[in-house]
């Protein structure tokens, strides 16, 4: 699995970017570093979850201008600035789906598709494609977000943890759970005659 | 949250096209305009509470000390018209009159009694604001050195005592009220007990009725007697005169 550089920082640029966060929280224009930095990523995890793009720019423009308005109560904990970033965009994605801006969809591609079946079953029919699909949609939301992170955004589970503010043990534990909860929907889902023709 | 669609190998998006979309100059602005004003924030109307509250609190003690310093601060202020013009003054006298046999007196007495009469004594002011008629040029100068003279010179008293422990004797056979420099006094109100109900009365003398007399002896009992509103002339000028507290004493 691979690990994402954004994330996992040198002492050295976690110390420049804690310059421009003091720096920032004195004057919002010094903001810029920080929103140049990290705005793509945060854009990939919010469209990640949704199917609008149009909506995904918006929400993004919404993580940063919160994290603007709270900057001065940021504290360093020794975590990159991307995973406090990350908690505003999680926060700002659940509001927007309840105000029914966007609708929760889960984005897949083939070869995390296929990954995943693999856990599952040895072959990767089109029948068990279409069962994997509709076991996703009845996972609960936070089996769901653990899975996202872990096989289809390729995180570690460091990084999911200090996003999701759980140790990384609990976030190895929660996430093997939660393919297991999968691996149990997967079993039991049974295609009715529309899921077979869709 | 319900999941309402999984989506099989969407278009991605490119890095260059995110890029294209970043503003952040929209999000400052955002930021400018959602920024709360000092006036509103809680804080700034912590701080003119507590400005304001200091403010009183200050002015309160200035006044206080300016008017009751233990008894030994007296302010004497008098008011008069001339030509719709009001003149105010204020004077202040360094010392307490108060005689020496008094005082003398009231290190004898119980503490709780001692406290009292200080309490009593604390403040005194004598106002002049009623001119029945105008003022001359000569008079205002006679005025203001009026306002130069002793304070003492201006207190009335009963048989040489001014507040404090009187025998009953004393206040009912003297001359009634007596101020120093020719000041005649002309009116006065007296509230005492009369065992059932408390009495004002209004006296158009310098001395006591024998009905008030009268009336104290009838009680038989030490008590305070209140003599307010004491009204006076000094040669042609009407002057109201401080009050006067007695503890009358049959016993004695």
């Amino acid at each position: 699995m691979s690990v994402n550089p954004m994330y996992h920082q040198t002492n050295q640029r976690m110390e420049e970017e804690l310059s421009w966060i003091r720096r920032a929280q004195k004057d919002p224009e010094s903001f810029g570093p920080l929103y140049k930095k990290y705005h793509e990523q945060i854009f990939r995890y919010v469209y990640q979850r949704m199917d609008d793009e149009e909506t995904a720019f918006d929400v993004t423009s919404q993580v940063f201008l919160k994290a603007l308005n709270n900057l001065h109560r940021y504290e360093y904990r020794g975590v990159p600035f991307s995973s406090w970033l990350y908690r505003i965009a999680k926060s700002e994605l659940y509001q927007s789906f309840r105000d029914k801006k966007a609708q929760r969809t889960v984005n897949i591609d083939s070869f995390q598709l296929f990954e995943l079946i693999e856990e599952f079953v040895d072959d990767e029919k089109e029948e068990n494609r279409k069962k994997l699909f509709k076991s996703l949609k009845l996972m609960k939301e936070k089996d769901m977000q653990l899975l996202e992170m872990r096989f289809f955004e390729k995180r570690s589970f460091r990084e999911i943890g200090e996003i999701l503010e759980i140790t990384e043990n609990n976030a190895k534990v929660k996430t093997f759970r939660a393919i297991e909860k999968l691996k149990q929907l997967f079993n039991t889902t049974k295609l009715s005659h529309g899921d077979q023709e869709s | 949250m319900e999941i309402k669609k999984v989506n099989l190998d969407r278009k991605p998006i490119t890095s260059e096209y995110i890029q294209s979309k970043q503003d952040f100059q929209h999000v400052v602005n955002a930021f400018s305009k959602t920024k709360i004003p000092v006036w509103k924030q809680p804080l700034f109307y912590g701080a003119i509470g507590v400005a304001s509250l200091a403010a009183v609190v200050t002015s309160t003690v200035i006044h206080f000390n300016n008017t009751e310093i233990d008894g030994k601060t007296i302010t004497l202020s008098s008011t008069e018209k001339e030509d719709k013009s009001d003149v105010k003054s204020t004077m202040q006298l360094a010392s307490v009159v108060s005689s020496p046999k008094n005082q003398g007196k009231n290190s004898e007495k119980s503490p709780s009694e001692a406290k009292r009469n200080s309490i009593q004594h604390q403040s005194v002011s004598i106002e002049t604001n009623e001119f029945e008629r105008p003022i001359s040029k000569a008079s205002l100068t006679s005025q203001k050195s009026i306002e130069d003279e002793s304070f003492s010179t201006l207190l009335p008293n009963i048989s040489g005592v001014y507040h404090g422990d009187i025998s009953y004797d004393k206040l009912c056979s003297s001359n009634g009220i007596e101020v120093k420099n020719g000041v005649e006094v002309r009116s006065f109100k007296i509230q005492y007990a009369t065992g059932i109900t408390d009495k004002e009365v209004l006296i158009k003398d310098k001395k006591l009725s024998e009905v008030v007399c009268k009336d104290l002896e009838k009680s038989g009992f030490n008590q305070m007697v209140f003599i307010t509103e004491i009204e006076a002339f000094d040669g042609e000028r009407k002057i109201t005169l401080p009050s006067m507290n007695f503890w009358v004493k049959f016993d004695s």
